[in-house]
């Protein structure tokens, strides 16, 4: 939406490959992508997760996933549905990583992990 | 006049600069564009841009008829127009036509829609899944009797999701249809630092939403963003091979709220209107831009919602004073 230096943090997109009427053959960045996929929505912006540690993470903490797995300070603190697993795993072949850190919401907390 | 830097480590190459190849690609993309470039063009996974070493990026050229901007040529127009644009947010379209005195107003292309075309969630902009244009627009109390320019500006986020399904929504067809008075190109963007293969793919896509529009009767006023001198000599010499298009459009909104951002807009309007003797629309501008520019002030018109977005934070502070004085008021008659 602009020109400057720095991007906005909260509008960040992927570009699909043109859906071109010539076909344009192969492939892009992206390993199976069709002209007919929106990226965007294959890899979104940000995956929350709720977590179910017995104990109070600390806000903005790093996590790792490890698998399914959502790892804070190697201790097991939530897991991914299958679905996310697939989505995580495809994005990351796509050339994507979704780094993650603890967010509270009410009495909750989740693991928000960001498209980057 | 020269285009100014926003600092002077823009002058000086990077690592990421020596490995870009857009310079390739000349004389659609100067060879000195690539200096700016501050990240890798390889393996960018397209993210908000293309860069020159894109697998695909044929395919990306062949969609905008290579990067030659003269390949997209407009009639523009030579609206008479006066200093100042209202653009009416949605949430006064309800007003009657009295609220505005101006005749000739703006709208948002992110107020066209029925509902919000992005939602926020999670700190991260997405399109709206029922994304719906309210090809009944206009019809609304405030713009009778009024000739509504579309403002094409808008968030990446939907910008590109606009283009990418131009087709399949038939987006040139339905704006057509509601019989704007004018129509602006799209504010695809253009950040330093981003390989100039993208900045070019950006320009000529605007270009031609343009062409697109033309052909079904639209006026068009083409928008400009140029982050390097060279985008601006292409500009200029487009404009001199388009003589029609006496106003060209530019959003500040971005741009305004920095000092380097307002440097960028400052120094490329300059130069356009050196150059050019086109009229400039400026979105979202301000002071800090407009005073700048004092001498070229009757060329430069600028739109804008802010006034309305003030009323609107009133109304919004009056609807509160109101509720606690009602439940002051409430409490006070049980205590009673």
């Amino acid at each position: 939406m602009g020109s400057g230096t720095t991007r906005k943090r909260n509008d960040s997109v992927i570009i699909n490959r043109p859906k071109t009427k010539k076909g344009s053959g192969a492939n892009g960045g992206g390993q199976d992508q069709t002209q007919y996929e929106d990226m965007n929505t294959i890899c979104p912006p940000t995956i929350k997760i709720r977590l179910n540690s017995q104990k109070l993470l600390p806000e903005g903490a790093r996590l790792i996933l490890e698998n399914e797995n959502i790892l804070f300070s190697g201790q097991k603190v939530g897991l991914l549905t299958k679905s996310q697993f697939t989505t995580v795993t495809q994005c990351i072949t796509e050339g994507f990583r979704y780094p993650g850190e603890v967010v509270s919401k009410g009495e909750h907390q989740y693991g928000l992990f960001t498209r980057k | 006049m020269g285009f100014s830097h926003a600092n002077d480590n823009e002058k000086t190459q990077s690592f990421f600069s020596l490995l870009c190849e857009s310079g390739k690609f000349s004389p659609y993309i100067h060879v000195d564009e690539a200096t700016a470039v501050k990240s890798s063009c390889q393996d960018n996974g397209r993210r908000n841009t293309i860069t020159c070493k894109d697998k695909d990026l044929a395919g990306f050229l062949i969609e905008v008829d290579s990067l030659n901007m003269n390949t997209a040529n407009l009639k523009g127009t030579n609206l008479l127009i006066g200093e100042y644009i209202p653009v009416i947010p949605k949430v006064f379209f309800k007003s009657p036509e009295t609220f505005v005195s101006n005749k000739i107003v703006g709208v948002s292309i992110s107020d066209i829609f029925v509902g919000e075309p992005l939602e926020l969630r999670d700190g991260r902009y997405r399109v709206s899944p029922n994304l719906k244009i309210n090809i009944n627009v206009l019809q609304n109390p405030v713009f009778q009797n009024k000739k509504v320019i579309l403002m094409f500006d808008a968030r990446d986020a939907l910008l590109e999701h606009l283009w990418w399904k131009r087709d399949d929504i038939k987006l040139f067809d339905t704006l057509a249809k509601i019989k704007f008075f004018a129509i602006t190109t799209p504010n695809f963007s253009l950040f330093k630092g981003e390989c100039p293969i993208g900045h070019a793919w950006n320009i000529k896509k605007g270009l031609l939403c343009g062409v697109e529009l033309e052909k079904r009767g639209v006026i068009v006023v083409p928008h400009v963003y140029a982050v390097h001198q060279e985008q601006l000599v292409r500009w200029c010499d487009w404009l001199k091979k388009n003589p029609t298009v006496k106003i060209i459009a530019m959003n500040c909104q971005l741009q305004r709220k920095s000092i380097d951002g307002r440097n960028i807009a400052v120094s490329a309007l300059r130069y356009l209107l050196e150059n050019t003797d086109v009229d400039i629309i400026l979105n979202g501008s301000d002071k800090r831009i407009l005073l700048q520019l004092e001498q070229f002030k009757i060329r430069l018109h600028s739109a804008s919602s802010g006034v309305f977005k003030k009323l609107e934070i009133k109304k919004m502070m009056n609807s509160f004073i109101y509720k606690n004085w009602m439940e002051t008021s409430r409490k006070v008659s049980v205590t009673l």
